[in-house]
């Protein structure tokens, strides 16, 4: 007997039970379990264990899956890729689309000096838009008149349009080369759509309200000081100017 | 690469049986186990370049495994904090201990271990790894492993009903 210097331990115990000793140390641990019949009594109990969790877990005949084949989750992991790619490419787009409201807005600020031009620009650009015509829903109402007054540093009001049969859709935030703006969307049930658009303006603008059409869109527009306020819609539309009454009466009394 | 992408593949997918076993043991839900194994082949594929050799292929996809499955029960966990705690059952207390262990009563008696102790008998028992390979899988050491293996047979001795047997004494 050799144990003396190498006693028997737990791990020579383990290794018993799962047939992993050399057969001379087997033997030694079998004749130190005659001695411990308790000991011997759980390492039976153990072994009896482990082989009906073998039997139980390796009995299994099933089929892998095919979405567990090698091939597949490559090709999803491909198409998870590509839809990121896609994702940030469209926000890409976005930005591009607002940076060029604002600096079509600017150029014709600049031609014809104070005539709301982006307004229709965006109308043309958002209204037509199948996929996201608004950045943040009506439904999420209460958070878009915070988000949209704290960019544009006015309190924006979201009159109720629902007497002239208009239903708010939403709205986004867009750019100007002097500070944020933001545009409000409205449609019905026939599909026609309008869109209130602020941003602030940098210097002095003509007092009182104005009109111009462009391409079959008409926008009214009218200044306070600080912001230029529009609404803009299809020039034969006659929600225009009820639309813009609203406004301007949900913007003068704040 | 000496490596080619497809006999790639078929080196993974060789190990997939055993991966959804070990899944099916860690989870009790059969599409969440092999939800958890799509996510290691997908965690595998993406990290392959961090392979430093083949041989180690099989303790590497069970880690993935075992560290996906582990991140999983971090986050239910911090998710099952805002409820009342649920008790486990632990299984029927057999009364005879000669008779025929079912195999579902192994199982579920597996299920009331830690997860750190299932893991280790899961691969020791039923992968038939080595100590050392359990111990590189789970990231432990060697000694850690005969701990937790003598410790989970413990507990299943105490789960599964022992009337006629003594209890262990640990002596340490």
């Amino acid at each position: 007997m050799t144990w003396d210097d190498h006693p028997i331990g737990e791990d020579d115990i383990q290794a018993y039970i799962d047939d992993r000793l050399s057969p001379d140390r087997r033997r030694q641990v079998e004749d130190w379990l005659q001695q411990y019949p308790e000991r011997r009594g759980n390492v039976e109990v153990d072994r009896r264990h482990r082989d009906t969790l073998r039997s139980t877990l390796l009995a299994g005949d099933e089929l892998v899956p095919a979405r567990l084949r090698v091939a597949e989750v490559r090709r999803q992991i491909r198409a998870a890729r590509w839809h990121r790619v896609r994702a940030a490419a469209a926000a890409v787009m976005l930005v591009i689309a607002g940076a060029a409201v604002g600096w079509l807005g600017r150029g014709w600020l600049g031609l014809e000096a104070a005539d709301m031009a982006d307004a229709a620009a965006a109308y043309r650009v958002f209204t037509a838009d199948a996929v996201q015509p608004v950045e943040m829903r009506a439904s999420d109402r209460a958070r878009l008149g915070e988000w949209l007054s704290g960019r544009v540093g006015r309190l924006l009001e979201i009159p109720d349009l629902s007497s002239l049969g208009l239903r708010f859709m939403g709205g986004r935030l867009l750019s100007t080369a002097d500070g944020a703006a933001a545009l409000l969307m409205y449609d019905n049930d026939r599909g026609a759509r309008l869109v209130f658009y602020v941003r602030p303006v940098s210097e002095g603008r003509p007092s009182g309200l104005h009109e111009r059409t462009e391409d079959g869109i008409a926008t009214r527009y009218w200044f306070d000081g600080r912001y230029g306020y529009a609404i803009a819609g299809p020039a034969a539309s006659p929600l225009l100017r009820p639309a813009a009454e609203a406004f301007q009466r949900a913007y003068t009394a704040t | 690469m000496p490596f080619d992408l497809r006999s790639r593949d078929d080196a993974i997918e060789r190990h997939v049986p055993a991966l959804r076993r070990f899944a099916r043991s860690l989870e009790r839900d059969k599409d969440r186990a092999d939800d958890l194994v799509q996510e290691c082949l997908v965690r595998a594929l993406s990290a392959w370049p961090t392979l430093r050799s083949l041989d180690r292929l099989r303790s590497w996809l069970f880690s993935i495994l075992y560290n996906a499955f582990l991140m999983q029960v971090r986050h239910s966990k911090r998710e099952a904090a805002m409820l009342p705690l649920e008790s486990v059952d632990p299984p029927a207390q057999a009364s005879d201990h000669a008779s025929v262990l079912g195999a579902s009563d192994v199982l579920h008696a597996i299920g009331c271990l830690s997860e750190e102790h299932q893991a280790v008998l899961l691969l020791v028992s039923v992968e038939d790894m080595s100590y050392a390979e359990t111990a590189e899988t789970l990231g432990i050491p060697i000694g850690t492993v005969m701990s937790r293996l003598s410790r989970a047979r413990e507990q299943l001795r105490n789960l599964l009903g022992g009337q006629n047997i003594v209890p262990l004494r640990r002596t340490k």
